[in-house]
């Protein structure tokens, strides 16, 4: 059983970008380790805390299906409604899309959802998992293409530290808050702190293997969203 | 005073031993992280304590339905001389449309307040209230460093952190973040917002003030002279004006040529 050097201490060092925090962590017996623990238990907590704050604020909320009753009672009062009303066609068409709204937007915008934010329990420790190994592992390959000096292990360990600003979903646990985008740039910043300890590079090397992998990452996006659209003129283009 | 309390007031008036005094602590990024907060938070309370008031409030002081009509008929009635071409019977038709649907969306937002939900709406107004209080101390809209918030703070700093760099800057991540807070003090000015006219002339005043201490702050932080640390701040939003201008020039050209291709 190797060193534990994670503490309540460190993490709060390291999201309040002390130095010796990162350094601290670069120099344990194995960094990866303590950072697949950090990084799991700071997912299921936050997502914990946010499950109470998302249950409160659907407790406080009114059920949705009365909401969706008494919009459709007060489409009905409108001055368009008897003319579109009129015509069975263009009604059925209404109502068809009005179903389908209200099974898309109230989740596009944040509507109260407990069953989601109790699945996020599980799901943001595997998300925060997936994504921190495939940025340690590309801002790794970055820092050591700009002649750093650090190990995987270390630059896993430290980049886990980034996972620190999590914290704030934890904030969640008020019902109606809202985080907004701090937390992905209070995390570059930790990230660029993680890289600059264990890789011992410049300020500009060490933005840049900090920064390219998010670069990567809007490639993969544009590359996956136009094969998205091709695929998808070429299965509308094609004759029935 | 406090010590704490002195070293940001000294920051807020340009003093730069008190810049040096955060840039000296370890703990500089949570000093600054702490100011922000807090000014947010002070800026925010009367709109709190107007959420708590509303929250507890019987329903009949809530402006009625007829209260709101009453507007809607006195703006449709300056609205007049701008629509003078249409025929009298057509501008009553439109205008009669227009109160039944602002009537019927009224009606359909009474219903939906008055719906229950399993937390009493006492409570659920309270919770509002203290949500969008904290929410307004980490996000806030508006132009960068126009308000005290996390989102500002940390979110147009990096960009300014790195336009510092490019110009000399010797400054830590850290030490820049720490003393840039110091621009959230002139902010508390905000609070009184809800004062007509004073309050608005207040917080151009905590603006401009906050943008000063911001430039003095980059100055002492990255050790650059007071013209560069100017660069630096206003850099980021020139580069983002210019990379718009572009983009909107871009999207001006596509559109002349396809509609040129569509007429030919």
């Amino acid at each position: 059983m190797g060193h534990r050097t994670l503490s309540l201490r460190l993490v709060l060092a390291a999201l309040f970008l002390d130095g010796d925090a990162y350094d601290r962590l670069r120099d344990d017996d194995n960094p990866f380790i303590e950072g697949l623990f950090l990084v799991v238990a700071i997912g299921a907590g936050t997502a914990l805390f946010a499950f109470v704050g998302r249950l409160l604020t659907w407790a406080s909320s009114p059920p949705l299906e009365a909401i969706k009753q008494a919009v459709w009672t007060g489409l009905q009062q409108m001055s368009w409604w008897p003319g579109m009303a009129a015509s069975p066609v263009a009604l059925a068409a209404f109502q068809r899309n009005w179903d389908l709204g209200w099974q898309v937007f109230p989740r596009l915008f944040g509507a109260p959802d407990p069953a989601g934010a109790a699945l996020n329990i599980l799901v943001w420790p595997v998300a925060g998992i997936v994504g921190w190994l495939i940025y340690g592992a590309l801002s790794h390959l970055f820092a050591r293409l700009f002649g750093g000096v650090g190990s995987l292990n270390q630059t896993l360990g430290t980049t886990a530290l980034a996972y620190t600003p999590w914290l704030l979903r934890g904030l969640g646990v008020v019902p109606f808050l809202v985080i907004g985008g701090v937390v992905g740039t209070w995390q570059l910043v930790c990230r660029y702190k993680a890289v600059r300890s264990v890789h011992r590079l410049s300020w500009g090397r060490s933005l840049g293997a900090t920064v390219l992998p998010l670069a990567v990452y809007a490639l993969f996006s544009f590359l996956v969203s136009a094969i998205v659209a091709i695929a998808i003129v070429v299965i509308i283009g094609r004759p029935a | 005073m406090s010590a704490w309390a002195r070293t940001w007031l000294g920051a807020a008036l340009l003093r730069t031993a008190a810049f040096k005094q955060l840039l000296g602590r370890r703990d500089a990024f949570f000093q600054g992280f702490l100011m922000v907060i807090l000014a947010a938070l002070i800026v925010g309370l009367p709109a709190l304590a107007r959420g708590v008031v509303t929250a507890f409030q019987p329903r009949s002081n809530i402006p009625t339905s007829d209260e709101i009509m009453t507007e809607i008929d006195r703006g449709m009635a300056q609205f007049v001389p701008f629509i003078g071409a249409l025929p009298a019977e057509a501008r009553q038709q439109v205008f009669a449309q227009i109160k039944q649907d602002v009537q019927a969306v009224l009606a359909m937002i009474q219903e939906i307040t008055n719906l229950n939900s399993t937390i009493p709406p006492p409570i659920r107004g309270l919770l509002q209230a203290v949500g969008h209080w904290a929410s307004r101390a980490l996000v806030d809209a508006g132009l960068p460093l126009t308000t005290a918030a996390l989102g500002t703070w940390l979110g147009y700093g990096i960009w300014v952190m790195l336009a510092a760099k490019l110009l000399g800057g010797k400054g830590t991540l850290a030490g820049f973040f720490g003393a840039s807070a110091a621009y959230a003090v002139p902010h508390v000015l905000s609070f009184f917002a809800f004062v007509p006219v004073i309050g608005a002339l207040l917080g151009l005043v905590g603006f401009l003030w906050g943008l000063t201490v911001y430039v003095r702050a980059t100055a002492v932080s990255h050790e650059l002279t007071v013209a560069r640390a100017f660069l630096a701040v206003i850099l980021p939003i020139l580069l983002a004006i210019v990379l718009a201008l572009i983009l909107l020039m871009v999207y001006i050209g596509f559109v002349v040529i396809f509609a040129g291709a569509l007429h030919r």
